[in-house]
């Protein structure tokens, strides 16, 4: 059956019987099959197709391949037990249904793929199945046992289950979506479920339509087959073994449901709440007959789960009510700690929501007097609140004033980290500065005065913190932890800290509780003595470091970062100084400050404020925003620059952009920097020299446009009106229009737009090529340089503006060949080629004559006229500025030695990029976009009252 | 950063017809599904499976500077990611395999009186199936390797293949088909 001419007439007559009626095909292919081979294959396919319809139809799943093979048949024995017929394919293999011979009852049996298990899996899964099996239920589907066997050639797992009678939901589903009551009593089912499972330390993780099975007495879930509990989340016991999943260690990866949760998709650890992520999106689906989450492939269907929000409940399903629509919205949360907390919680929104249905419901223990419980506890929280707000309301507000504390002379402040601290009664701040020696050394400034007075004795310091008096200072130096008092004088020494500290809090009886790198938390009497362990470091969860604690107001509990190996798992926690336990509270990426009754933390560089139950451990809604930017540490220290107290006074530093767009002379004096850093890209100054395009991300979204920058008067402002990505602007020489490349219509093009804004975009060049950017416009207007990738290097091409405006390759050759920039007369083109092996500068005529000239030595790139042609500017490969002037006389060119002008501090590929920096016509300054590395710069910032008034 | 500048040009490249650009292009998609897939496959922690198509997305998010390529480009990405995917499961596949040979059957709870027919269906024979099917119709392998490794939509795989989408229908209905047979499926 391999000759492809046969191939051909099989696999037109395999097609052509498709379109004929099921029940003709047979005689159809007889017919035109014409020999017997043909006819064989042909009806063999046919008689294969419709079992096959499934077959691959989701990516490499290992279930869709366990589908092709049946491998028990009626009759057979599995030990005790008798299997009578197939009910179907799960995700992991064949489900069938037996009779047990012993206890005379029907089961379900489930046969995982052989191949998927191996002797060190199926410890694990036996010691699974023992947790699993221990979940009696009525809405759990019982696990009675584990074994093995011997089928075919290799040795399968099979679970015995309980058989159940009715259909699956996703069969269901797919008749339509369910009434509002049905769907909502669906999912208090499966909630039901769900806490008694992770009750006993056990999540789903596979949760979907397809294994909740709808039977007359309610719901009941299926399929807990690998399921875990991380131990952090319950303190259950769990098996010690390493929890690979057998599923995925045989290359065979399940496909995604669309009931994934993010963080199962972008490899995560997942827990409870990914369960309830699943619940939410079955609950949408059975309530409007649509997934939250959809896409035509798997990549689209991942990017919608992992970046896109559902469309609003209500306006798929009209008869949803809002508390439903809230209910699935926060279950459908991207961040797990932004859902519902426990299946609990849950499960009392559902029973609250379905009971609004007035509908008979079955009372499990206490949902009445829970209800009641959580109208109180509502009622209380309104007071709370109400006490914070209303005296404010009836004195007049105290103004929220805020001002920068700079570094004293002679010192710099560090790269963004927890050097600094309020003191408890608000009054001053304490913070480390630096001198050029490298010295460090502790500062206080009273918020009421302008100068910072140094605290003597206290060389080397770092992570200060204060007493609770205020009176005393304890910060790490040199190996110890030491205390001074705020005045000055000799330093004592409470302990050692050999590793790197990792903040301290001093209590109210004269504990302190501080962290090391690599360390759990410890803790050491003020007056020294024994340091003992207040934390353990959970070796299973990956626990490095346990550190940065801060004492809540009864001074006894405290907040602190855990550290894990998986910086997803890196979270605060709650612990206390009576006992080793704590709890786990938030994700985050650096430590929090405790500010009364509110706990700060840094997401993405924003500082939040949320209010903080100590009792319950949780914070409540999404929080206020206070600054932005700030400051986080190393990862490896994330300490955060931010510090507050109980009084209403806290202290932030600002982390700096990524670039700076600089002003310079030739010898290298910094003349100014444009006011607004950003993370800017290819400044191009206009004609007129008083406005700069540039390119700039958008740091929401990530995209990039073209901002025009108004130099006298210092404003910014979008060129572009739509959110479509612009790159790489270059102002027409009569400065009226500004030309730029974009990748909206799929390719990427050239395109026009007056300087103003106005008109809109008008296409230049439509290219089939990519990477395209226009790297000059010559000044008599009559072409675009532009470079472009073709084949496998950059060339440079151009285009008459004027004419039949053809575009054509200037240079082709297997060398790269960019950033080509005419001369001003547009007799010469400057350009950077990299066929010698490195970057250099070379010249060449206009129209191509002759030989080239190579301008650099030793490297360079990114050339740039004056604009009386007689001087070349470009960067030397080590970022110096270099100038060479050039001379033409009759039909010689002559350029001189490059000499260096002065040093950019640019670092980087300097022809990865079309241009960092634009000279004036008179050669004069240099507009450089400088990388900001360091944070030196930003000062402290100081908020009085930060909470009075809102932000903006 | 200059090593997406060099996957992103290799991408252009190869998609603009440079063949000698795929080799490269390949080790480079090769390293770096490689070393998501570990991090997933064999954490200790992996307490989750992950889709080879989510991984091959985030491939391409890693590697691809998306302002410079066309969405054509993707398509074509995705197509060589598929195949890459597909040499890692099989190799994965293989490797446990080999680990697992001669290793003693483990008592079970429940004694066995008989065994079934039928051959374990996983990776490695469904690869073994697709080299068969490659040498009778080519582009029909290529196709389940782009749909079933690399998740390519039917029209993404038309733009690959350089064939009309109904073809693509076409052919997917039929070499599914035939692989179904292949391994075993048929009554």
């Amino acid at each position: 059956m391999n000759a492809p001419r046969d191939w051909q007439r099989v696999r037109t007559l395999f097609h052509a019987a498709l379109d004929v009626a099921e029940e003709g095909r047979l005689a159809f292919v007889k017919e035109r099959a014409g020999d017997a081979i043909v006819f064989r294959e042909v009806a063999s396919l046919l008689a294969a197709y419709p079992a096959a319809e499934g077959f691959l139809s989701e990516p490499a799943s290992s279930g869709t391949l366990a589908a092709a093979v049946a491998h028990l048949k009626p009759g057979d024995r599995l030990g005790c037990f008798e299997v009578r017929g197939l009910i179907g394919s799960g995700g992991m293999g064949e489900v069938y249904r037996a009779h047990d011979t012993r206890l005379d009852r029907d089961v379900a049996i489930k046969i995982l793929s052989a191949s998927i298990v191996d002797d060190g899996a199926r410890e694990r899964l036996e010691c699974e199945a023992r947790a699993i099996a221990k979940l009696t239920h009525p809405r759990i589907c019982t696990l009675h046992d584990v074994g093995s066997a011997r089928i075919g050639d290799a040795d399968a797992t099979y679970l015995v289950m309980e058989l159940i009678h009715g259909e699956t939901l996703a069969a269901r589903l797919r008749r339509g979506p369910l009434p509002l009551d049905e769907a909502l009593t669906i999912a208090v089912d499966i909630a039901e479920a769900l806490v008694v499972a992770h009750g006993a330390g056990i999540v789903h993780r596979d949760l979907k339509p397809a294994n909740v099975m709808l039977t007359r007495n309610g719901a009941k879930l299926l399929d807990f087959g690998l399921a875990r509990l991380p131990p952090s989340f319950t303190g259950a016991p769990r098996p010690a073994a390493a929890v690979d999943d057998p599923i995925t260690q045989h290359g065979t990866i399940v496909g995604t449901p669309p009931y994934m949760a993010p963080e199962q998709l972008s490899g995560h650890s997942s827990d409870a709440r990914t369960d309830l992520f699943a619940l939410g999106a079955i609950l949408y689906e059975a309530i409007s007959g649509r997934r939250p989450f959809e896409g035509a492939s798997q990549a689209e269907l991942t990017s919608a789960i992992l970046g896109q929000e559902p469309v609003l409940l209500s306006a798929r399903a009209a008869n949803a009510p809002p508390a439903v629509e809230r209910l699935v919205s926060t279950c459908l949360a991207k961040d797990p700690d932004e859902r519902w907390q426990s299946a609990r919680d849950l499960l009392r929104a559902l029973r609250w929501a379905l009971s609004d249905r007035l509908l008979p419901q079955a009372v499990r223990g206490g949902a009445g007097s829970s209800r009641a419980a959580v109208a109180v506890a509502s009622l209380v929280g309104l007071l709370v609140v109400a006490a914070i707000v209303l005296p404010r309301r009836s004195a007049p507000p105290a103004p929220r004033v805020s001002f920068s504390v700079y570094p004293p002379d002679f010192t710099k402040f560090q790269r963004g980290t927890a050097e600094m601290a309020i003191s408890p009664d608000g009054s001053r701040l304490v913070f480390v500065a630096e001198f050029a020696d490298g010295t460090r050394k502790l500062w206080v400034r009273r918020l009421d005065s302008t100068e910072s007075r140094t605290v003597d004795g206290s060389e080397g310091a770092s992570s200060p913190f204060w007493s609770p008096d205020g009176r005393s200072i304890a910060f790490f130096a040199r190996g110890k932890l030491k205390k001074i008092a705020e005045a000055g004088g000799s330093p004592q020494d409470i302990c050692e800290v050999r590793l790197g500290p990792r903040g301290g809090t001093w209590g109210r009886d004269g504990t302190i509780v501080f962290g090391a790198f690599g360390q759990s938390l410890m803790r050491v009497a003020e007056s020294g003595g024994a340091v003992t362990p207040v934390t353990v470091l959970n070796d299973a969860r990956g626990d490095i470091t346990h550190g940065w604690p801060t004492f809540l107001p009864d001074g006894h509990r405290f907040l602190f970062l855990v550290q894990t190996r998986d910086p997803a798992q890196t979270a605060i926690h709650q612990g206390t100084i009576d006992s080793n336990v704590t709890r786990r509270l938030f994700a985050a990426e650096s430590r929090v400050a405790v500010a009364g009754a509110d706990v700060l933390s840094l997401s993405r560089g924003l500082l939040i404020a949320r209010p903080y139950d100590a009792d319950r451990v949780s914070v409540a809604g999404a929080g206020t925003p206070v600054a932005e930017h700030i400051a986080n540490d190393t990862p490896q220290r994330s300490g955060g620059a931010f510090s507050a107290s109980d009084a209403n006074v806290i202290a932030y530093r600002s982390a700096s952009p990524d670039s700076r767009l600089m002003w310079f002379d030739r010898s290298g004096r910094q003349l100014g920097s444009f006011p607004t850093p950003a993370d800017y890209h290819h400044p191009w100054l206009s004609p007129d020299e008083k406005r700069v395009a540039v390119e700039k991300t958008d740091p929401a979204t990530g995209r990039h446009t073209v901002w025009i920058l108004d130099l006298i008067r210092g404003t910014t402002s979008r060129l572009l009106g739509d959110p479509s990505g612009a790159h790489g602007p270059i102002w027409s020489p009569d400065g009226q229009r500004i030309s730029f490349s974009s990748n909206r219509l799929g390719g990427v093009d050239l395109f026009e737009i007056r300087a103003d804004g106005s008109g809109g975009e008008t296409p230049v060049l439509n290219s089939k090529e990519n990477g395209l950017e226009a790297t000059d416009w010559s000044l008599d207007g009559r072409f675009l340089l532009y470079q472009t990738m073709r084949r496998e290097h950059y060339g440079l091409f151009i285009m008459a503006l004027a004419g039949d405006r053809r575009a054509q390759p200037l240079f082709d050759t297997a060398a790269e060949e960019l950033q080509g920039q005419f001369s001003p007369d547009v007799r010469m083109i400057a350009y950077t080629s990299d066929e010698s092996g490195t970057p250099e500068v070379y010249l060449r005529r206009f129209p191509l004559a002759g030989g080239k000239i190579q301008v650099s030595a030793h490297g360079g790139a990114q050339p740039r006229w004056r604009r009386d042609g007689k001087e070349l500017f470009y960067i030397g490969l080590d970022g110096k500025m270099m100038a060479a002037t050039v001379r033409v006389k009759a039909e010689t060119i002559a350029t001189s030695t490059p000499r260096e002008l002065f040093r950019t501090g640019i670092t980087g590929s300097f022809i990865d990029r079309r241009n960092q920096y634009v000279v004036t016509r008179d050669g004069q300054r240099f507009l450089l976009n400088i990388s900001v590395e360091d944070e030196n710069s930003a000062p402290i910032t100081v908020v009085l009252n930060w909470r009075d008034t809102p932000r903006r | 950063m200059p090593q997406e500048a060099g996957v992103t040009r290799l991408l252009i490249a190869w998609s603009n017809g440079e063949a000698s650009a795929a080799e490269p292009l390949m080790d480079a998609v090769y390293v770096e599904l490689r070393r998501l897939a570990r991090g997933y496959l064999r954490r200790e922690r992996a307490d989750h499976s992950l889709p080879a198509t989510a991984l091959v997305h985030e491939a391409y998010v890693k590697l691809v500077d998306q302002r410079r390529v066309r969405w054509q480009n993707r398509a074509q990405f995705f197509a060589i990611a598929s195949q890459v995917m597909r040499r890692l499961l099989v190799d994965h596949a293989r490797a446990r395999d080999a680990s697992k040979r001669g290793a003693a059957v483990t008592v079970s709870i429940e004694n066995v009186d008989r065994t079934a027919d039928g051959r374990p269906a996983d990776i490695l024979a469904l690869d073994l199936a697709l080299e068969k099917l490659a040498r009778v119709d080519a582009r029909q392998a290529r196709l389940v390797e782009l749909r079933f490794f690399g998740g390519l939509t039917v029209d993404e795989a038309a733009e690959v293949l350089d064939v009309a989408a109904i073809t693509v229908k076409r052919d997917w209905a039929m070499a599914r088909t035939w692989l179904y047979r292949e391994l075993g499926g048929a009554a």
